[in-house]
């Protein structure tokens, strides 16, 4: 069997997706974000893997396979790309997934701004990178690929630091406006442009944006400085752009407030994950969800996955499973695997998911 | 006193121009400097740690907060002379080898620094017997160690093991944090404390030293 048949067999789980997005799927669909798995997995070096787009695809898949995962996503750093791409130094591992060198900013003083140009995407840093890793993807899948990129708030802390963007949005709010103003129009749009040009029938356009979320900043800057840039990225690259990943809402005087802003930069899902989820109960989520006539997305958490027994990962999942997926309408998330996780306790989470989400046989 | 409470309330506000305003009229005044120091911005950071703890205040909140405690403590730092130092204790901190991730780590520096604590920052990726010699050097009552990564979580582990075999163990009280650490894990490795957030490690901090 070549690659390509090999890994056609996802297709089938990319239509519960589908299904689950407006009623009953077959399964519930497990999604992972596993890509901390793949170096140790490969045998390769982390610096091999997210430089090599088969690699990291084929890593991706074993992965999937060992564990039972039905929805391949091709997890990287998705954070660094768009940084890197106009000059942020990044630092590249053996061990562990390149980061930015938080060591040196970017943006250090107001007129550095100007170095927020256009790149030319072809050839600026890993761009064409992530264009080969989604291309290998729907080669070998067969599937039409979501693109991941960095959102404006956490892409505007990697190069300023979040410490002082914070700050810079509290006691000089016209120079944060302009800096999120330049990452917005001069690279995330044109960025995310040039990867519709490479990929018309993208699924989705979905920014990560885990620094943009409670207490790391307040409902005050989400609504001021947060969600406007991506509501304008939403304004000139269509409604397949969203942006699921906030977090916090536990820490939140009234939760449904701070779930009122994430749906508007992410109308077409809701997304809950772990510690929120622990904290506030799938229910809180599913009613949601219905009140505001959208699938959930429910992810359990990776230091529980990792610090768990079997049974306790099982309980958990079947309880999320159970009330999240009640009429349908729910995607199954294993968040962030780490390296040295149980394998008993993933692959209980999934077997929670498969006794408790089957809908038909 | 009711100007102690308004420096307090300037503070937990995060407005600094209002807090410097109030304390030089305190000073003008004939309030101690140390006592404006102690009772209102200290006693205030406080106040903003525990508001941290409740979900009554976010960390941009904290952050001006502590950026007018600085400015405060400027004004006040040339009048405190020898006796008044400000320092409640003195804290050593940093990303433990193989470790580069920093954000955990400056925010519970932050708190530190505001809670009155002598803090000494020795960044990312730190050797245990870069930690060894700056306790011996520095002498600190409290070692934080920060790690975001469940692969760099065993050099926690290292680092308490080569504290207690220069057999100085007994001398610093250690806390650990960062998102994969777990207070089960504190307890495996010998680690005298587990903080979940900037808030609780601050509060440890201060009941060590």
């Amino acid at each position: 069997m070549s690659n390509k048949e090999k890994y056609f067999k996802y297709q089938e789980a990319f239509k519960w997706v589908a299904d689950a997005s407006h009623g009953i799927p077959k399964r519930v669909p497990i999604y992972a974000q596993l890509c901390e798995l793949i170096p140790g997995e490969m045998g390769k070096s982390a610096r091999e893997v997210f430089q090599d787009p088969e690699l990291l695809n084929i890593g991706t898949f074993t992965v999937c396979d060992k564990y039972g995962i039905d929805v391949p996503s091709v997890d990287f750093d998705c954070y660094n790309i768009e940084a890197e791409a106009i000059g942020q130094k990044i630092s590249f591992h053996d061990d562990i997934m390149p980061d930015i060198d938080r060591t040196h900013p970017l943006i250090q003083n107001e007129c550095d701004i100007r170095k927020i140009v256009t790149p030319d995407f072809d050839k600026a840093g890993r761009c064409s990178f992530v264009v080969d890793l989604y291309t290998v993807f729907e080669t070998l899948t067969g599937v039409k690929a979501s693109i991941a990129f960095c959102a404006p708030f956490t892409l505007a802390a990697n190069i300023r630091g979040i410490e002082t963007l914070v700050m810079d949005m509290c006691m000089r709010p016209k120079f944060a406006h302009e800096l999120m103003t330049a990452v917005t129009e001069e690279l995330l749009i044109p960025w995310l442009e040039y990867m519709k040009g490479k990929f018309p029938q993208a699924q989705a356009l979905v920014g990560a944006d885990a620094l943009a979320s409670l207490p790391i900043v307040n409902i005050k800057l989400m609504n001021e400085f947060i969600a406007p840039y991506v509501e304008r990225l939403r304004e000139a690259c269509g409604p397949k752009v969203c942006v699921p990943n906030w977090t916090g809402e536990r820490y939140a005087k009234n939760p449904e407030e701070m779930m009122d802003i994430r749906l508007r930069v992410n109308p077409g899902f809701i997304e809950g994950q772990d510690p929120d989820v622990e904290a506030l109960g799938p229910e809180f989520y599913k009613a949601y969800a219905e009140k505001h006539d959208v699938p959930l997305l429910l992810g359990v958490g990776a230091v529980f996955l990792r610090t768990s027994t079997p049974k306790e990962v099982f309980d958990r999942v079947k309880h999320y499973v159970e009330v999240g997926g009640k009429n349908g309408r729910l995607w199954f998330y294993l968040c962030n695997i780490e390296p040295g996780t149980p394998m008993e306790n993933i692959k209980a989470a999934v077997e929670a998911v498969h006794t408790y989400g089957t809908y038909r046989e | 006193m009711s100007d102690i409470n308004e420096i307090q309330e300037a503070l937990i506000a995060g407005d600094g121009e209002k807090l410097i305003e109030l304390v030089e009229a305190a000073l003008k005044e004939g309030t101690e400097a140390s006592e404006i120091l102690s009772e209102g911005l200290i006693l205030g950071m406080d106040i903003v740690g525990e508001k941290m703890k409740n979900s009554d205040m976010f960390i941009p909140e904290v952050l001006m907060a502590a950026h007018a405690m600085r400015s405060a403590v400027e004004i006040l730092q040339p009048l405190l002379g020898e006796d008044g130092d400000a320092s409640r204790g003195k804290v050593l901190i940093g990303t433990v080898k193989g470790d580069l991730h920093d954000i955990g780590k400056n925010l519970v520096t932050m708190m530190l620094e505001s809670a009155g604590l002598e803090v000494t920052d020795l960044g990312v990726d730190v050797a245990p017997d870069v930690f060894l010699e700056s306790i011996k050097k520095d002498k600190p009552d409290v070692l934080a160690l920060s790690a975001l990564l469940t692969t760099t979580m065993p050099m926690m582990k290292e680092t308490v093991d080569a504290i207690s075999e220069s057999g100085i163990r007994d001398q610093i009280k250690i806390i650990v944090g960062g998102a994969p650490v777990t207070q089960s894990f504190a307890e495996e490795i010998g680690a005298d404390g587990y903080a979940a957030d900037a808030g609780s490690a601050s509060q440890m901090a201060k009941e060590y030293c």
